[in-house]
C-alpha cells in the first residue's frame, strides 16, 4: 500500500521526464494545458461531446466552468486561434485531468502527444512507435493494439446490413462475442453466408502477419455491389501492411498487433485507433489514433493523431528505475569549512546538483549518498580529496591540485539508459 | 506456464468445470480457494464475478449474460454454455399494455431494463420481485424466468421475452492479451 506521498509524487516526476524526454528526441514540444477551461469558451461543436462525468464549477459572476478532462479539445482550440495551425506542429503534455467516477471526484494525470498537419504513413508510424515505446520506457510486458475505424466502416458498409444492424455490430464487435447477435430479431433474416463472413470479421484480432492474411481472405469472401469499395479496402489493406513492415524495422512489432474489431472509445477517431496494455493492469493505460475529424470540426481543417497514456495506472502497475541523479555531488566534511563551500558553490556554478554535509562516519555517508542516488561522493581530507563514483562503484584519491580539474559536468553527464 | 485465476461460483458451472480437470473432489471442499494445475479457482457469489475479472483479480470468470449486462462492464467473451438457459422477460397481469408507453418497472436489473425501456420509471428490488405488481409497486416486473412457475402461481404471465440469458466465460481484456495460452488452454478444456 502506498502511504509516502511525497515518494509517490518524485516517481510521478521521474516518469513524466523520461516519457518527455523521449518525446524531444522525435521533435515534440511540450505545451501548457490550461486547469479549467470556461462553459462560454466551448464552441457547439464541443457539445457534441459531453461527458456525464465532467465536473462543472460556478465562479463568483455565475459563469460556469469545467475542469480539464480532455487535453486533446484544449490543444485544438489553441491550434484554431494560432495563426500557425496549418503548418507541422508536434505537441506533447503532461495534464492533471479530472471527472466524477463512481460518485466521486477522480483526478488522473494524462501524459500525451498530438501530430498536426500531416496524414501521412510516416506519422501514423510515429505515433504507433512513441505509444509502444512510452510503455517500454517501464516495462517489457506490452501490447498495443493497432485498429482502424476507416477500414472497419467500410468492410461493414460492403456486407449486407442495415444502418441498425451495423450500429449493433460495432457494439458487439468489442466483446469478440458473435453468439449474442443470433438471438437478435434484427438478425433473424440474416443468411448462413453472411453469418460466415460475421464470423471471419469476429476473429480480426491477433498477431499482425496473421490478421493481415485474414482480413485479405474476408475481402475475398464479400460480393461486392460496389467494386469501388473492394479497391478502398485493399488500398487501406496495403498501407497497414506497409506501416507493419516499417514497424517491424523497428523491432517494435511484437509489441503489438492487429484488431480490427476495435471500436474507439470516443466519437472523434477516423483511421488509426490504439489501445495499450501492461501486463498485470486491468485496463488499457493508453489510447490514442487518428482524428482528422475532430480538427475540422473546429474550423480548421488538419490532420491530427495522438495518443494520452494515464501516468496513475502506469506508476500503479510498473516500477520506476532507480536512477542516479546526473551531475550530482555529495560534498563531506567532518566540519564545515570555508573550503567545502568554496568547492560546493565552485561545482555549482559549474551546473552540478550540490549537496554539502558533515559527516560521522563514511560507511554512514555512503548509504546515505547511494540510497539518494547521488552520483558521486567527494570526501574532503587534509591534503587530498577522495572522489567515490557510486554508479561504477570506483574510489579514487587525488591531491587538491588534481582534483581541482577533475571534475566537469561533461565527464559526469552519461545517462544509465 | 504461469497460473491463471478463474472466477466462478459454486453450482453447475463449477462442477462442469472440475470434472473437466478432473478435481471434483474440491466441490465439496468449503475452500474458496482451490487450485486445479495452473488455474487458482475462486469461488465467489455469482454478482461479484465480473468485479473481480474487471479489476483483474480474476483473469476468467463464468457467470450469467444478465449479470455481465447489468454490471456495464466491458469484456471478452470467449465461451457461451449451452445450459441453465433462461430469458429475462416483461411480465405482469395485463398482456395488453402498451410497452412503448411511459410506465413503471420493478426489476433487479435496473441498468439494462433502463437500455431497453428508456422512458420508464424502475423501481429497483432484490427479490421477489413478483410482489411489485401485486401490490401495486409497479406496472409490470423485469425479471429472469426460468419454467415461469413462479409467475402462475402469482397471478402474472409473460407479456414479452426481451433477452436470452445463458452462462459466458468471460475474459478480462488485458489478461487476455499476456496469458492467452493459458486461457485458450481452459476454453479447449470446457469444450470436450
Amino acid at each position: 500500500m502506498k502511504s509516502n506521498l511525497l515518494i509517490i509524487n518524485q516517481n510521478k516526476y521521474a516518469m513524466q521526464a523520461l516519457l518527455m524526454k523521449l518525446y524531444a528526441k522525435y521533435g515534440y514540444r511540450q505545451v501548457s494545458i490550461p486547469a479549467c477551461e470556461s462553459l462560454a469558451s466551448i464552441s457547439e461543436l464541443e457539445k457534441r461531446y459531453p461527458s456525464h462525468t465532467q465536473v462543472k464549477f460556478m465562479d463568483q459572476s455565475g459563469e460556469i466552468f469545467y475542469l480539464q478532462n480532455d487535453p486533446t479539445v484544449s490543444v485544438m482550440k489553441m491550434l484554431r486561434l494560432s495563426s500557425a495551425s496549418n503548418i507541422e506542429q508536434k505537441i506533447c503534455y503532461y495534464a492533471p485531468t479530472y471527472k466524477w467516477g463512481h460518485r466521486q471526484l477522480t483526478e488522473e494525470t494524462q501524459i500525451g502527444v498530438e501530430t498536426f498537419g500531416k496524414d501521412t504513413l510516416l506519422h501514423d508510424l510515429e505515433i504507433i512507435v512513441l505509444a509502444v515505446k512510452s510503455l517500454r520506457l517501464f516495462t517489457d510486458k506490452v501490447m498495443l493494439d493497432i485498429g482502424d475505424v476507416n477500414f472497419l466502416e467500410t468492410l461493414l458498409e460492403s456486407m449486407p446490413f442495415d444502418s441498425e444492424q451495423k450500429q449493433t455490430l460495432i457494439k458487439a464487435l468489442p466483446s469478440k462475442n458473435m453468439m449474442t447477435l443470433k438471438e437478435l430479431t434484427l438478425f433473424q433474416n440474416t443468411t448462413d453466408e453472411t453469418w460466415n463472413l460475421l464470423k471471419s470479421l469476429f476473429k480480426l484480432f491477433g498477431p499482425t502477419e496473421i490478421v493481415l492474411e485474414n482480413a485479405k481472405q474476408l475481402i475475398e469472401q464479400i460480393t461486392f455491389e460496389d467494386q469501388s469499395l473492394k479497391s478502398k479496402l485493399n488500398t487501406l489493406l496495403d498501407q497497414i501492411t506497409a506501416r507493419s513492415i516499417l514497424l517491424k524495422s523497428y523491432e517494435l512489432l511484437e509489441y503489438t498487433q492487429l484488431d480490427f474489431t476495435l471500436k474507439p472509445e470516443l466519437k472523434y477517431y477516423n483511421g488509426l485507433v490504439l489501445k495499450g496494455f501492461i501486463k498485470n493492469c486491468p485496463s488499457e493505460v493508453l489510447n490514442g489514433g487518428r482524428y482528422d475529424q475532430l480538427s475540422t470540426e473546429f474550423g480548421k481543417a488538419n490532420c491530427a493523431a495522438g495518443f494520452a497514456l494515464t501516468l496513475d495506472l502506469l506508476m500503479n502497475y510498473t516500477e520506476v528505475k532507480k536512477m542516479t541523479r546526473k551531475n550530482s555531488l555529495l560534498l563531506l566534511e567532518t566540519e564545515l569549512t570555508a573550503k567545502g563551500i568554496q568547492y560546493a558553490e565552485y561545482y555549482r556554478q559549474k551546473g552540478f546538483e550540490v549537496n554539502l554535509r558533515t559527516y560521522e562516519t563514511e560507511k554512514e555517508a555512503i548509504d546515505l549518498a547511494t540510497k539518494e542516488h547521488f552520483e558521486k561522493v567527494i570526501v574532503f581530507g587534509e591534503v587530498s580529496a577522495k572522489v567515490i563514483d557510486i554508479r561504477k562503484d570506483n574510489v579514487q584519491k587525488m591531491p587538491y591540485a588534481t582534483f581541482d580539474q577533475y571534475l566537469t559536468v561533461a565527464d559526469t553527464n552519461k545517462s544509465i539508459h | 506456464m504461469e497460473s491463471i485465476t478463474f472466477a466462478l461460483s459454486k453450482g453447475r458451472i463449477a462442477e462442469a468445470f472440475l470434472k473437466a480437470f478432473d478435481a471434483e473432489e474440491a466441490m465439496t471442499s468449503r475452500k474458496l480457494i482451490v487450485q486445479v494445475g495452473n488455474i487458482k479457482m475462486i469461488m465467489v457469489k455469482p454478482v461479484d464475478v465480473p468485479t473481480y475479472v474487471a479489476n483483474g483479480v480474476a483473469d476468467i470468470g463464468v457467470v450469467g449474460r444478465d449479470v455481465i449486462l447489468e454490471s456495464g462492464e466491458s469484456f471478452y467473451e470467449l465461451l457461451e454454455f449451452p445450459f441453465s438457459k433462461c430469458t429475462l422477460s416483461i411480465a405482469g397481469f395485463d398482456q395488453n399494455i402498451n410497452l412503448e408507453a411511459p410506465m413503471t418497472i420493478a426489476t433487479k436489473y435496473p441498468n439494462i431494463c433502463k437500455q431497453y425501456f428508456p422512458l420508464c420509471k424502475t423501481i429497483y428490488l432484490n427479490g421477489s420481485v413478483e410482489l411489485a405488481p401485486i401490490l401495486n409497486l409497479s406496472d409490470v416486473i423485469f425479471d429472469i424466468v426460468e419454467t415461469g412457475t413462479t409467475l402462475r402461481e402469482n397471478g402474472l404471465s409473460i407479456i414479452k421475452d426481451i433477452l436470452t440469458i445463458n452462462p459466458v466465460l468471460i475474459a478480462n481484456k488485458s489478461s487476455y492479451k499476456f496469458n492467452q495460452a493459458q486461457i485458450d488452454a481452459v476454453i479447449t478444456q470446457l469444450n470436450r
